[in-house]
């Protein structure tokens, strides 16, 4: 939709192929875009995993709307009036009776919240310098809800942050507008997609956000309020919630939740994330990464470092929607696989690169027509890519776009988060 | 228990995009597709193709995933890359939005 309004603009009419399983979010991303209708040719759900004589006999049953709405669509209503919003509401009740209110007003999940009090949220502010009017996102996807300092410490109050995290929770908001950060499609795929945020530095500390055992678990209170502050800002002022905005065909807790831990700089034999991306040890960064549910990667029986890269690259190995696209993966070792590949001789560098030559799959684990011409194929980063059905494809498009950090406690389990995107990292300072 | 509570939704964007007027004719019209690279959408705009120029034998198409390779992605396009499909001055552009 967001393609389409962009064509809009321009003055060039647009009519956008829909399935009837999302035309709600097509109409509601066209109206948070700016503009309050659309052009649709709704098509029975779905267009995609079907034969193509099935796709063909769709568009032959929805051919006459198609040639009639080209030329002669117009929109139900010419401009939406502009809303007018509370900033505060004023209420009577007990707690539960908040609760109850709240989620009737689609402001809260039914989970339990902290009632984002004036004194609270205005405590909140004074965690930042910042002025709390400030608009720090100008449309919040999908539904391009305005935020402010004021709202984002709204949700965070709602989730039980403190004023400390402030600088941090804006620093989030920062990098998710990165578009490296995809975070648009992120809040309305039908993909099982949710945000991590690695913290770095000494913040982390101070903070208490926790980075050895259990670490993003959500039983350690700063990871799991910065989670959440954001699942909320995400739900209540972007509206990406199903099943109408948030089109996860099944989601998962990280959905509201995400995921929020620091990297393990104790227990690092490397440099750590943050100082390998152009920031010192000193700073204190976050970085933001759209992720699929991680591989638990438990290896007890490896006493060496190929033996254990082996095992990973087997663990890592899978094809993935847009699999090999200039988009980061990430690998999070826990303390003690690092101290054996480390021990070992291994660096960083050296780990990409096994994994990326060893961690392969044949193209015709895809369907015929999705390598053969479709979508696998037609990729920007690999625009002259050949290869046939048995070529052994790497499950990201450079070495580097394996990315490592160090998580977690005791134990041997590593993780691994599948794509789909960017990794953004931000320096927290400009926003004390 | 009376509260004072900051509304958590806060404002949305208003509109302000008024849509582009449509052509008055498909007759000698160009019609750019856009395929965001997910799987049927192309077939759906091929078939679309298709069945315009039996009604309309001097429509012509742009197909975007031929002339701006960059354009199929299922992720929101670039204004460079909008930008340049629309250089070449379609009358209108069907999105295949498909899933």
């Amino acid at each position: 939709m967001r393609d389409s309004v962009a064509f809009e603009r321009l003055g060039i009419p647009t009519l956008t192929l829909v399935t009837s399983s999302f035309t709600r979010l097509a109409r509601a991303t066209s109206q948070g875009m700016g503009m309050p209708d659309q052009a649709l040719a709704v098509i029975p759900h779905p267009m995609g995993g079907i034969p193509a004589d099935a796709v063909r006999a769709k568009i032959r049953s929805a051919f006459p709307d198609i040639t009639r709405e080209l030329t002669d669509w117009q929109p139900a209503q010419s401009q939406l009036k502009p809303t007018k919003v509370q900033r505060y509401v004023r209420l009577e009740g007990s707690v539960s009776d908040i609760h109850a209110e709240f989620y009737a007003r689609g402001w809260s999940a039914g989970l339990p919240f902290i009632p984002p009090g004036r004194d609270l949220v205005e405590a909140l502010v004074h965690g930042t310098s910042h002025r709390p009017d400030e608009i720090i996102w100008d449309g919040v996807p999908p539904r391009m809800g305005i935020l402010t300092v004021e709202l984002l410490a709204a949700c965070a109050a709602m989730a039980g942050c403190k004023p400390d995290h402030m600088p941090l929770l804006l620093t989030i908001v920062e990098a998710l507008q990165d578009p490296g950060a995809w975070y648009a499609h992120q809040s309305t795929t039908t993909g099982t997609e949710s945000l991590l945020f690695l913290v770095n530095g000494p913040i982390a500390r101070e903070l208490d956000v926790a980075y050895g055992t259990g670490a993003a678990g959500l039983y350690y209170q700063a990871n799991a309020a910065i989670g959440y502050a954001i699942g909320l800002v995400s739900k209540i002022v972007g509206g990406s919630k199903p099943p109408d905005h948030d089109k996860s065909t099944l989601a998962s807790p990280a959905d509201l939740l995400n995921w929020a831990l620091a990297e393990n700089e104790v227990e690092n034999p490397w440099t750590t994330y943050a100082v390998e991306h152009g920031f010192n040890a000193s700073d204190d960064v976050v970085t933001v990464k759209v992720v699929y549910p991680p591989i638990d990667i438990g290896d007890h029986q490896s006493e060496n470092g190929p033996d254990l890269l082996r095992y990973i690259s087997r663990c890592i190995n899978q094809p993935f929607v847009y699999a090999m696209r200039h988009q980061p993966v990430l690998l999070g070792l826990c303390p003690e696989h690092a101290a054996t590949l480390a021990g070992d001789g291994f660096s960083k560098n050296d780990i990409r690169e096994y994994l990326w030559q060893n961690a392969r799959y044949p193209a015709n684990v895809y369907a015929r027509p999705a390598w053969e011409a479709g979508s696998i194929k037609a990729n920007d980063d690999f625009p002259d890519l050949a290869y046939g059905s048995e070529t052994l494809l790497p499950i990201v498009a450079k070495p580097e776009d394996i990315q490592i950090i160090v998580c977690g406690g005791a134990g041997k389990h590593s993780h691994f988060w599948p794509g789909p995107k960017g990794m953004v990292a931000r320096s927290v300072d400009r926003w004390r | 228990m009376h509260w004072e509570l900051v509304n958590p939704e806060g404002a949305a964007r208003p509109a302000s995009i008024s849509p582009a007027p449509r052509p008055a004719s498909l007759t000698g019209a160009t019609i750019g597709l856009s395929w965001n690279g997910k799987p049927g959408g192309k077939e759906a705009l091929e078939e679309i193709a298709a069945l315009l120029h039996d009604e309309f034998p001097s429509t012509r198409f742009i197909r975007y995933w031929e002339t701006h390779p960059e354009s199929v992605a299922p992720r929101e396009l670039s204004l460079q890359t909008i930008q340049a499909m629309a250089a070449g001055k379609p009358d209108a552009v069907i999105v295949s939005q498909a899933d």
